[in-house]
């Protein structure tokens, strides 16, 4: 049984930023690769879920450091999808 | 002065005159006396308006806080601060407190104008004490909540305080239900706002969580109810201040606080802006503020902003904006609970409160949060006659154990109860998706919405094409030898008779299918009619909404 909350925001730290599934859904897409640089509001991945493809963005400026996740893998809310390093602030 | 003089004459009678002349005689007080007594109340006052004095106000502005007066300045219109109880002091005598001094005890509280409007206040001076909250401290706090209620004016409570006044123990706690008890009687007649400036720890978060709007600024705002060390202690968590109870715990994840601003002055500006659109008291109407838009602009770009393939999302902020007067939509709780946008425009000049769900967001689903968001700002324009715009665009309920369990039934259920119980005019505008539960709950004819437009990619209906396909035809796909090409047969027919707005329009559940560029001035022309709206509910002491 899942607790509750789960999180449905990034998790940030200073030293990378890990992007997580707000919603359980679909892995449509996947926008990006490793070495990427990504600025705030970037889409990272489409997430199929409650029928409409939402588009998953960084919440900030980084490089991708890992993606976590395969096209059409199935993923529940707070599963970690792709981790950024961040540069600079914000 | 003829009783004087009798008394005189008798007097005169039966004494000596020297006598008579010693208990007559004025004293005159020498002049140098009422200087003294003029600087005496010079140097009260200074040393008052000091506050915790030089050093603990440098301390302050390190902490890059500004003062208990210098934040009032800057909220305030110029010169128009009137401050009551300045030379309060505390009555505490155990341990020590008889030898301490708190000037003006920890609190500088008053009225004056913001924008030409009265409003009451109080600024908690961390200089002081802490800003920790005595009995005295409390009673000031109280006056000012008092005159606002008398006067009808909004009430701004600047909170920066350590919390409870340990050595004055339990006339600490009475000062702090005083002031819960005064937001709860206020609330729904005065408009009360919060600003967090500093700690604000303990029993004292339940101030600004009875008032209607909180603001945060990122860095110096905390508020929580056990701080980072007793967590340490009880769970064994290590968490910082700001992480446990900063700006962004309470704007993004907890939904305590309705705004994130970078620095102390934005904050102000922001509160200045939120309370142009409401009035001040639910006997009044909001301000009418003319920002030139032509109520009949209609603009057609709206009808390239919703994705007819409801699979794509968009940004719902963009279709508001076409909508308000001069694109100018205030957002509030804009962190918390993406998925529905709410806030604060203008249709020829009249105050509204707006209402979206947000399809990039979540798919733009009702969850916990949402509905709790929603239902909480629905009930807060109901309260200060500020009309409801809602804009639909719903796939449903969030499936799944955390909501289930979380209570969405509880908390879906305040929306409901919000939007039904709430008697100023409701309009609803349904953009794309309005299916089953969520298409209700959304301020639907039903839930008695004045006036239901619809655009023409609209979707009512009991659920999406897809599930209703495969549960009403579940058998004949079953049994089919090609069940793909049997459900996505049924889907395109089920798409073209019930995913349109025409059949909740041939029941008159819509009043009309309107172009997107019509949105406006259709808005306003309902607007206008439905600003005498008189809607009577059944006497009662207050409902029982699921909380």
């Amino acid at each position: 049984m899942a607790g509750f909350p789960i999180p449905r925001v990034p998790i940030i730290t200073p030293h990378q930023i890990i992007v997580i599934a707000p919603i359980t859904g679909i892995i449509m897409e996947i926008k990006k690769r490793v070495g990427n640089r990504v600025k705030a509001g970037d889409t990272l991945l489409i997430l199929e879920a409650m029928k409409m493809e939402n588009e998953i963005v960084t919440p900030g400026l980084g490089v991708v450091k890992e993606i976590r996740v395969k096209k059409g893998q199935k993923v529940k809310t707070g599963a970690p999808l792709v981790v950024i390093t961040p540069l600079g602030k914000k | 002065m003829p009783v004087f003089k009798r008394i005189k004459e008798v007097l005169k009678k039966k004494l000596k005159k020297e006598v008579v002349k010693k208990l007559l005689k004025v004293e005159v007080i020498p002049k140098a006396t009422i200087a003294q007594k003029m600087a005496e109340l010079k140097e009260k006052r200074e040393k008052i308006l000091l506050g915790g004095g030089k050093e603990k106000i440098e301390t302050q502005h390190k902490k890059g806080k500004l003062t208990a007066r210098e934040r009032i300045d800057l909220l305030l219109d110029d010169g128009s601060f009137e401050e009551t109880d300045i030379f309060v002091e505390h009555r505490a005598k155990e341990l020590g407190m008889d030898k301490k001094e708190l000037p003006g005890e920890g609190v500088v509280t008053g009225y004056g104008h913001i924008d030409g409007r009265r409003v009451c206040l109080f600024a908690q001076d961390f200089t002081v004490a802490g800003g920790s909250l005595g009995e005295m401290h409390a009673q000031k706090i109280c006056k000012v909540m008092d005159l606002a209620m008398k006067m009808g004016v909004p009430l701004i409570g600047i909170n920066d305080s350590g919390g409870a006044r340990i050595q004055e123990g339990v006339d600490s706690l009475k000062g702090y239900g005083d002031i819960f008890y005064r937001n709860t009687i206020a609330s729904g007649v005065i408009p009360q706002i919060s600003v967090i400036l500093g700690p604000c720890a303990g029993g004292a978060v339940y101030s600004p969580a009875i008032t209607d709007f909180t603001f945060m600024v990122k860095g110096i705002s905390r508020m929580f109810i056990t701080g980072p060390d007793v967590v340490k202690t009880v769970t064994g968590e290590d968490v910082s201040q700001e992480e446990l109870g900063g700006a962004m715990a309470h704007n993004q994840l907890s939904g305590v606080a309705h705004f994130a601003c970078e620095s102390e002055e934005e904050a102000f500006n922001l509160l200045k802006k939120l309370l142009s659109y409401i009035p001040s008291n639910n006997l009044e109407e909001p301000a009418i503020v003319d920002l030139g838009d032509d109520p009949n602009r209609q603009d057609e770009t709206l009808a390239n902003l919703v994705p007819t393939i409801p699979k794509k999302p968009y940004n719902v902020r963009d279709v508001i904006e076409k909508v308000v007067d001069a694109s100018e939509f205030f957002e509030i709780q804009s962190y918390f609970a993406p998925n529905m946008v709410i806030g604060f425009g203008r249709l020829n000049g009249y105050s509204v409160g707006i209402i979206a769900n947000q399809p990039k967001v979540l798919a733009g689903v009702l969850d916990v949060n949402s509905s709790d968001k929603a239902a909480r700002f629905v009930r807060f324009c109901d309260s200060f006659n500020i009309p409801l715009v809602t804009f639909v665009d719903v796939p449903g309920y969030l499936p799944g154990t955390d909501q289930e369990h979380g209570g969405v039934i509880r908390h879906g259920a305040k929306l409901l109860y919000a939007y039904s119980e709430a008697t100023v005019p409701k309009l609803t505008v349904i953009l794309r998706k309005a299916y089953g539960g969520a298409y209700i709950g959304m301020c639907s004819r039903h839930l008695g919405a004045d006036a239901v437009y619809a655009w023409p990619t609209a979707e009512i209906a009991v659920m999406g094409p897809q599930g209703a396909a495969e549960i009403v035809y579940k058998k004949e796909i079953a049994s089919s030898k090609k069940p793909q090409e049997i459900l996505a047969q049924k889907v395109a027919e089920y798409t073209e008779k019930f995913a349109n707005p025409y059949v909740a329009a041939h029941r008159g559940y819509v009043d009309k299918v309107i172009e997107p560029y019509e949105t406006r001035p259709q808005l306003i022309k309902a607007l206008e009619m439905f600003s005498s709206k008189g809607e009577s509910r059944p006497q009662k002491k207050h409902g029982n909404i699921p909380l």
